[in-house]
């Protein structure tokens, strides 16, 4: 079941919509470079194939008491393949498999499978995040207003633009990249609550082969 | 010179009001009068289904891309507008889709039964609240977890997932696979994007059908090279089946004018034979005018018929002609000719007059216009053909008479009848293949790019089955929703409502709304503070902090109205279209589940406890088609092999005389059903009326045949039948170039039926005289 909060909530953080649809009050040379950056990082990104990288995830939320900190793996299989694995403070893992999704915790070592295809609002919403992990931010660009922090290596900060979902909920998104502009280092996201959350991304390796264990879930659930 | 006069003139009126008189190509003409079939036909109709259009439109260059889809997409969609377009959808905005969606969830108050309260107390304890809390701190480690905390806050016992689940359940149960892409209906190969249109012209509207896909083509046709349209719309087989038909008449028109004329040049070479084609016509003109008055608009289908009935009735000149001229008294041979003739046209009316009995108005049509017909063009060949006609003159009819309308003495008698068992036996083990098919889809004939564009989109958007309805009638529409909700609860009970799309899932009555919100109210202000002490007793085992779940309690007796859903919610009007109609006569709402027979049984007897609902199932229609259908052929059949045995036996008042007669309608009735299964065609409604006419066709041959053998008398019976035959299979012949399958079956099966009934009549009937009454005279000379 929440799963299908999960999908509205990811719906609406990344709603993007398709156009190329640039502020219209900025300079024409801020426009040009912001284009000329985000080409470079899609071009850069694309030539990802697999990806494995360690992340730590830190939460400060209003909801907890103290800051919670996740650590765990995640792996990418490019065209559409995605791997979660959390290992502190419990472990849980969530794979993204063409048009499966399968989730386990250990608390309940259940598994559950969600078709995309029964779901046609969740399968919009996973290629988004696919998309942002893929570093492809263009059709970002009609529902946020993008900044460019610093060139080289890029940093850009997605503040959403008014009138839309992710307005009322999201202050702003900054994601920096890492030297070699291969791949994301940060992202920190900034809730208009206050709630903050920093995802960094750590041993990061592109284009290794990926071990098949990766892709299942724990085979001994009921 | 007056009697001339007043015919032309008669001719001249009845074609000019042909033109004056309204036509349509109405299907439901063609069916039985069955209540479920018509008040399935009238919901289809009437609901707002057949008038939506859907557009797919597809990439067919490998070098674009989605984005190019989409761009185009949005442009024709902005290009569609009124009068003929009223609404399109092309695209969702997927963020306020959501936000609509969480406005919805105001209403929770007043969606949430005493059943699900009654789980949530149940909650209401330290295990249930641990467990509740160490789910949600599960959700919080997800990788989208940074997005479900607003909702968590708010929702902690997860109430409103629920009413997320129905929901979402609801608006995805449209039965195409559809993903959303920017907010755009795609396919799952991404090539293909749908757009859903919404229009004020109906799908029985002829005339605006045109109008409305000259309109939709002209708008394509701006589309670019790289892209397709596939057009989904009930609209289409409209102008397409009047197409069809009216290409089909005017072929037919002109073959059969064309045959008319060769059979004149050839045979007749008298101008004044003229007569015998021009009665036939001027009975047709002149019965498609009365039978405009008497029943009002005419039906294609029936008026297709035309050269049948003409075919059918030019006999009777045809008899009288012949006989005028071989005969050595015009007055002799008209006065030996009439009995078999009046006789014939009555047993050939008495099978029209059978339709009279059936359910089916089309039927009652068909009757009325080939009665008229038939009377007219008796009347006609009786009493003023004659008069024009000449004796007996020195030049006779060409030599090749002597050779096609005989059978060569080059076999006996015996030889002849056994050829005739063998074939009858054949024809009949070939009429046993025959099978009956009741879909109305065989009635579709729609140009071959229609269902082209109908498989593509199949095979793109899913190929499942179009659900089943339960639709709930009342006068208003908060009676409609109450009813709904007792059956939707019903149902759920019974059959569980993993299956079942129905809008009391997310909207019950107003008066269930109102009782809701009052439980609501009370069960809080009993339990708000239990619910805290437990958050507060067990949140920090989980981290949770103190004002953790405080938009829960802050939202709690959010005050929403009640009364009715807000029209301004897009999402939910949307999604109310599907399940709510409103008629002239009040309200419908309608379940959507799986049409299986299973469903459709259970279904159909629990309608029964609820007057006003009904099923609309194309699978249960067709049953009913089906069914309705088989008893009206065993019924007609019954009232026609009463009706002309009995005419028969009182013309020839000879029992064996008759069953001679008999010969060609048994023959031509084995002929008829036996060329179906060998040209793969189905037994379907408008091939038993073409049987029916065989039948009456062919009774005529036996009459003749049987009575001359009888009778000897020189009035040119051979010539007389041949040509009969002839210009019958000429009318019905023509028909074999119709391109609308209803007019090839019905072209196919008189075809065969006339000629397998018009060579029995020439062959196996004077055999079985001689053999049967001892007689062994020449009886065709």
């Amino acid at each position: 079941m929440i799963i299908r909060i999960l999908t509205i909530f990811l719906l609406l953080f990344f709603n993007a919509a398709y156009g190329y649809s640039q502020n219209s009050q900025a300079p024409e040379k801020i426009r040009t470079e912001l284009t000329d950056v985000l080409s470079r990082l899609e071009k850069k990104m694309s030539g990802i194939k697999t990806l494995k990288t360690g992340f730590v995830q830190e939460k400060e939320l209003a909801v907890f008491k103290q800051k919670v900190v996740l650590k765990g793996t995640i792996y990418i299989e490019k065209p559409a393949r995605l791997a979660w694995h959390v290992n502190e403070p419990m472990k849980y893992i969530m794979v993204i498999s063409h048009d499966m999704i399968s989730q386990w915790d250990e608390d309940t070592n259940k598994v559950q499978k969600i078709s995309l295809s029964k779901n046609p609002a969740f399968e919009a919403v996973i290629g988004q995040m696919q998309k942002w992990f893929s570093g492809a931010y263009t059709p970002l660009l009609k529902e946020y207003e993008i900044t460019l922090l610093k060139e080289n290596p890029a940093s850009l900060k997605f503040t959403p633009r008014a009138a839309t979902f992710a307005g009322n909920v999201i202050k702003s998104v900054t994601v920096d990249f890492r030297k070699d502009e291969q791949y994301i280092n940060r992202i920190f996201i900034e809730e208009k609550s206050g709630d903050t959350t920093k995802l960094s991304f750590v041993d990061t390796q592109l284009n290794i082969p990926l071990e098949d264990s990766v892709w299942k879930v724990n085979p001994g659930v009921k | 010179m007056l009697i001339s006069i007043a015919f032309l003139i008669v001719i001249a009126a009845s074609v000019t009001g042909i033109f004056l008189i309204s036509f349509d190509n109405d299907i439901e003409l063609m069916l039985p009068d069955n209540n479920e079939i018509r008040r399935s036909m009238r919901f289809l109709r009437e609901s707002s289904f057949s008038d939506k259009i859907i557009i797919s439109l597809g990439l067919n260059d490998s070098a674009r891309t989605e984005t190019d889809l989409i761009r185009e997409v949005d442009r024709l969609a902005q290009s569609l507008k009124p009068p003929f377009i009223s609404d399109v959808m092309s695209s969702v905005s997927e963020s306020e889709t959501a936000n609509e969606m969480f406005a919805f969830l105001q209403y929770t108050p007043h969606l949430i039964d005493e059943k699900t309260l009654e789980k949530i107390d149940s909650q209401l304890n330290d295990d249930g609240i641990k467990s509740i809390l160490q789910k949600n701190y599960r959700q919080l480690l997800s990788p989208s977890s940074m997005f479900i905390t607003p909702i968590l806050r708010s929702d902690p016992l997860g109430i409103k997932t629920g009413l997320l689940s129905a929901l979402q359940k609801l608006s995805s149960s449209t039965g195409y696979e559809v993903t959303i892409k920017n907010g755009h209906f795609i396919s799952k190969d991404g090539k293909h994007a749908l757009l859903i249109l919404k229009t004020p012209v109906s799908v029985t509207d002829g005339f605006g059908s045109r109008n409305l896909i000259s309109y939709l083509n002209k708008e394509i046709g701006a589309l670019p090279p790289y892209l397709s349209a596939d057009i989904i719309a009930g609209h289409l087989h409209t102008v397409s089946n009047e197409n069809v038909i009216k290409r089909d008449i005017k072929i037919v028109s002109i073959i059969a004018a064309i045959a008319f004329f060769f059979i004149f040049f050839f045979f007749f070479r008298d101008i004044k034979a003229v007569y015998i084609f021009l009665i036939p016509l001027a009975s047709v003109a002149v019965s498609m005018n009365l039978s405009y008055f008497i029943i009002g608009n005419l039906s294609y289908f029936i008026i297709g018929m035309g050269a049948v009935i003409a075919g059918i009735s030019i006999d009777y000149g045809i008899h009288i002609y012949i006989a005028v001229r071989t005969g050595s008294n015009r007055k002799e041979a008209v006065k030996n000719v009439t009995r078999p003739i009046v006789t014939g046209a009555l047993t050939t009316i008495s099978v029209f007059a059978a339709f009279f009995f059936s359910d089916v108005r089309g039927f009652h049509q068909l009757a009325v216009f080939s009665i008229l017909s038939i009377v007219f063009c008796l009347s006609c060949s009786l009493y003023i053909l004659p008069v024009f006609i000449e004796g007996k003159t020195a030049r006779t009819f060409p030599a090749l008479f002597d050779n096609i309308s005989t059978v060569p003495e080059l076999i006996t008698d015996k030889a002849r009848v056994s050829c005739w068992v063998i074939l009858l036996i054949i024809l009949l083990f070939l009429s046993s293949k025959t099978a009956f098919n009741s879909d109305i889809k065989q009635f579709d004939g729609s140009e071959p790019y229609i269902f082209k564009a109908e498989d593509n989109f199949q095979s793109v958007w899913g190929e499942k089955d179009n659900p089943a309805i339960l639709v709930v009638q009342e006068e208003s529409l908060e009676k409609a929703l109450l009813t709904n909700e007792r059956i939707y609860r019903d149902l759920a009970n019974k059959f569980g409502n993993e299956d079942i799309s129905n809008f009391a899932a997310i909207w019950p009555s107003n008066q269930t709304r109102t009782e809701n919100s009052a439980r609501w109210i009370s069960f809080w202000k009993e339990r708000a503070g239990k619910l805290k002490s437990l958050l507060a007793k067990h949140g920090p085992s989980y981290n949770f902090s103190d004002g953790a779940f405080s938009p829960f309690f802050e939202n709690l007796y959010g005050e929403v109205n009640a009364s009715g859903l807000s029209e301004d919610n897009l999402f939910l009007r949307r999604l109310k279209e599907r399940f709510v109609l409103e008629s002239g006569v009040g309200f419908q709402i309608l379940t959507y589940f799986p049409d299986q027979d299973r469903y459709i049984t259970a279904f159909t007897e629990f309608c029964r406890n609820y007057p006003g609902s009904f099923i609309v199932s194309r699978k249960s229609l067709s049953k009913a088609l089906s069914d309705s259908i088989s008893s009206e052929i065993i019924y007609l059949s019954a009232i026609a092999a009463l009706f002309i045995p009995f005419l028969t036996l009182i013309l020839l008042k000879d029992l064996r005389l008759t069953i001679l007669a008999l010969i060609p309608v048994f023959t031509g009735i084995a002929a008829s059903l036996g060329i179906l299964p060998v040209l793969g065609l189905t037994l379907n409604a408008p091939t038993i009326i073409a049987i029916m006419v065989v039948t009456g066709l062919c009774i005529d041959y036996g009459i003749f045949m049987a009575y001359t053998c009888r009778y000897h008398f020189k009035t040119g019976t051979g010539i007389s039948v041949f040509l009969s035959a002839l210009t019958t299979l000429i009318g019905a012949g023509v028909l074999l170039f119709a391109r609308h399958p209803v007019l090839f079956s019905i072209g196919t099966t008189l075809f065969s039926g006339v000629l397998a009934g018009y060579m029995a009549s020439i062959a196996a009937v004077p055999s079985m005289y001689r053999l049967w009454f001892k007689n062994k005279g020449n009886i065709l000379t």
